[in-house]
């Protein structure tokens, strides 16, 4: 993210893309994985499986209901997956996270070939996401030391706290775009450090005018920016000395 | 939308809802449409972590401990008379 860090705390990264009147049917995840499955060769699928309640004065009756299905798609060594669905792919970035230059072009690969594939006429949403897992190497620390970003309690209320979560919309630098920022506590690895995970999501929801797929290009930069410029605001000196700056 | 008249509440409840409303919004960002859950890994396991259902497989189980099952539905049916 803008600056380099030799131990990088992106557990990670990902970029969805949805989009409006996809030709979706059972055969579009069998010939995405045909063109993708020298690099992607493990799948796995996600049923979503409803199921309905009918109530009547002479019976009470549980009706499956046919769900959605999602068909991931994984590197062997497990750093990255592709996700597809009707109407959707998510491009999923996981450790070790390279450069965004150099994971950006996967998505425009994927993007291609959904395209090809199912047809979309329009893109309704792109999503830009970093979820940062900090480990800070204490039980207790002061929050303003490592993060800029963090709940303020008063002295009448011991000016300390345990676990927490906040979420917030905040402006982004880039017109248009949503930027979301979920802080919270996370499992911390051993009794003497802490986690915090610092999730940075930027959406971009579509104008109504359907958008040309090169147009993406555009926002999806953008949309680093805004979560580059949020994450080097959130945090201090002294976790960019955690993170080993290069 | 109720009215506070009608509900004759002392504090600002119709004001409230619209809260929690758009904290729900908030919180369904990042889900699938479709249904299909989180499109993040990093946020599906954790959701599966607190939530699975399978977690509470083997709970109670020492109250069971000694405990014919069959012994116990005829005492149950016992009951019944």
């Amino acid at each position: 993210m803008g600056k380099k860090y030799k131990n990088p705390p992106v557990v990670e990264a990902l970029c969805e893309i949805f989009f409006i009147g996809s030709k979706w049917d059972g055969t579009i995840p069998g010939m995405f994985f045909d063109k993708i499955k020298a690099d992607y060769s493990v799948k796995k699928e996600l049923k979503q499986i409803g199921v309905g309640l009918s109530i009547s004065p002479e019976a009470q009756q549980f009706i499956p209901m046919g769900g959605s299905t999602r068909i991931q798609f994984l590197k062997p060594d497990g750093s990255q997956l592709i996700q597809i669905e009707k109407d959707l792919i998510v491009i999923n970035q996981l450790r070790p996270y390279p450069r965004f230059e150099d994971w950006s072009p996967v998505v425009d690969k994927m993007l291609k070939l959904y395209c090809e594939l199912a047809q979309p006429t329009g893109i309704r949403q792109l999503g830009i996401r970093y979820i940062n897992r900090i480990v800070i190497p204490a039980h207790t620390f002061k929050m303003e030391d490592y993060f800029k970003l963090y709940p303020e309690i008063p002295d009448s209320l011991g000016a300390m706290h345990g676990r927490f979560m906040m979420r917030l919309e905040i402006p982004a630098k880039h017109k248009g775009h949503q930027l979301i920022i979920t802080f919270a506590t996370t499992q911390a690895d051993s009794p003497e450090t802490s986690a915090e995970m610092l999730d940075l999501y930027n959406v971009y929801p579509m104008p109504p005018q359907l958008l040309a797929v090169h147009d993406l290009d555009k926002y999806k930069k953008e949309a680093h920016e805004n979560i580059e410029l949020a994450f080097e605001n959130s945090i201090t000196q002294k976790s960019r000395d955690l993170f080993e700056e290069e | 939308m109720t009215t506070l008249t009608a509900l004759n509440a002392p504090y600002e409840y119709v004001h409230m809802e619209e809260v929690v409303s758009g904290v729900k919004q908030l919180l369904m960002i990042g889900q699938s449409p479709n249904g299909t859950g989180p499109t993040s890994t990093y946020i599906a396991i954790g959701n599966n972590g607190g939530d699975s259902l399978l977690k509470l497989r083997g709970l109670g189980k020492h109250l069971w401990q000694g405990v014919d099952a069959q012994d116990y539905i005829n005492k149950l049916r016992q009951e019944w008379d």
